[in-house]
């Protein structure tokens, strides 16, 4: 069982009253700075983690081919659509895995995902792998890219799969769909970090200095202009692997 | 509660009328209360705008009944109803655990609210409590997921508003005061328990209760003997010492 969001966003809301005892934050708002950061943070983690703690999988799914155009979509090639939002890593690599779905026949039978995994691919990179016969997509060797929230297949045109296994390291449910009450996926030894990270925004939001008060005067300060500390560019939070 | 004959007692001492027939009930004592009591009114509004005094302190007022809004989510507090003037509303519960748990019962006009009896059912708790809300507000949060009241957040984060006080319906009894709230999200037909304070009723007999907590006695007694001295205008002494009695504990209320 990991922490709820619920448990977070409370103690927060309690933090930040006893600094704003006048000012109500309402949950959402703190659950949507705490998705905000621990987006940033969890997928540094990942990109740091060789962990299978964040990798989703989606058993079946269905592999469509449309015959009219659309928008972002092309005629008579195989696709699907992600089933929920991924992070942007470089080279796709939010997406883990793609395999065929197929289920094992024998109880002791390798899974699918272990015979043929997909390549990933650009459309610019297609041309140079259609030209050479081995790594030209074909059932042996199929590729995937990514188009927005679309999922282009090739290789597949010639045989009839129903649907993919993949495997994705999603981002955190928006604030609108999260599960107050379900266990907040993330790191929980990054949690100190980030609920550091979202007072420390939270503080900021809530700074009112008297001049943004309209009473009439204008009695600016330059002191009351609500400052953040300045953050290094070598900070730790700044830093990425790639 | 205080009987109005104590605070008579020790304004009749502070006049120094014991046994005399110079301060009578009927033309000194009741106006002089009454208008101690509707003074206070003014200076607890004063103070709960401040934030400088919880309405909790008024318990002797305070009254928690459940009601079934309106098809427009409003809630209409008529006098005739409750029996009560609603001086304010302390709080509004919707989604309420009752006792027992009843189910909104038809509404002969889904335009009113009803009022729910205290013999059909009684408030036990809820989970949530609805912010005030004034008219700007009302309309810039509705689609704001960060305010209360907003129609979008359905889930855990629904967090509830309320907008006090509309009057919409014009004509039924012109002498009566009804005042009236709306829930966002709304609530149609909907079960929501509400915590208000009644207007301290006046006294009309030196036997009758007076609706303030025992701590008021002497602010009570010093604005009354305030307002006889008004009456007096004999150059006595009165008027400043009350004056100074009262602010003073007004400010340590504060």
């Amino acid at each position: 069982m990991g922490t709820p969001l619920r448990h977070i966003v409370n103690d927060i809301t309690v933090d930040l009253r006893q600094i704003f005892d006048d000012k109500r934050v309402i949950p959402s708002q703190i659950a949507y700075w705490i998705i905000l950061v621990g987006n940033r943070l969890k997928s540094q983690h990942i990109k740091k983690m060789s962990s299978g703690a964040f990798l989703t999988t989606f058993a079946e799914i269905p592999l469509e081919v449309s015959d009219v155009p659309g928008d972002n979509l092309v005629r008579y090639r195989n696709y699907f659509d992600l089933p929920d939002c991924i992070y942007d890593f470089n080279n796709d690599r939010a997406i883990e895995y793609i395999s065929y779905s197929v289920v094992p026949e024998l109880p002791n039978e390798l899974p699918p995902l272990t015979n043929v995994v997909f390549g990933r691919t650009t459309p610019s990179a297609l041309k140079s792998l259609y030209a050479n016969p081995y790594t030209k997509p074909s059932v042996k060797t199929p590729y995937f890219y990514r188009s927005k929230n679309r999922i282009y297949v090739l290789g597949l045109e010639c045989v009839k799969v129903q649907s993919l296994e993949v495997g994705l390291y999603l981002t955190l449910d928006p604030v609108t769909e999260i599960d107050l009450d379900a266990d907040f996926e993330f790191p929980e030894e990054l949690l100190f970090v980030l609920k550091k990270q979202v007072l420390d925004m939270g503080r900021f939001a809530l700074l009112m200095p008297q001049e943004r008060v309209n009473d009439g005067d204008d009695d600016t300060n330059p002191n009351q202009v609500p400052t953040n500390k300045i953050t290094s560019v070598n900070d730790p939070i700044n830093q990425s692997d790639t | 509660m205080i009987v109005a004959s104590t605070l008579i007692e020790r304004m009749v001492a502070a006049l120094d009328a014991e046994g005399s027939d110079r301060y009578q009930f009927d033309r000194d004592f009741k106006p002089a209360i009454n208008y101690a009591i509707e003074y206070y009114v003014s200076i607890f509004n004063a103070a709960f705008g401040e934030k400088k005094l919880s309405e909790e302190n008024l318990r002797e007022l305070t009254r928690t009944r459940v009601f079934q809004t309106s098809k427009y989510s409003r809630i209409r507090f008529a006098s005739s109803d409750l029996g009560d003037e609603v001086w304010s509303v302390l709080v509004v519960c919707p989604e309420p655990v009752l006792d027992p748990q009843i189910d909104p019962v038809v509404n002969p006009d889904p335009t009113s609210s009803l009022y729910i009896d205290g013999d059909q059912t009684i408030f036990v708790r809820s989970e949530y409590a609805a912010s005030r809300l004034n008219f700007e507000e009302w309309n810039e949060n509705n689609d704001n997921i960060f305010m209360p009241g907003n129609v979008v957040m359905q889930n855990k984060f629904k967090e509830y508003a309320y907008k006090n006080f509309i009057h919409t319906k014009d004509g039924e009894a012109p002498t009566e005061i009804i005042e009236e709230i709306e829930i966002r999200p709304y609530l149609d037909n909907q079960l929501v328990g509400v915590t208000y304070l009644r207007f301290p009723p006046l006294i009309t007999q030196d036997t009758d209760q007076i609706y303030y907590p025992k701590t008021m006695k002497n602010l009570l007694v010093n604005q009354a003997l305030k307002f006889i001295s008004k009456k007096q205008g004999d150059g006595t002494n009165l008027y400043s010492v009350e004056e100074k009695d009262i602010s003073t504990l007004v400010s340590l209320m504060a």
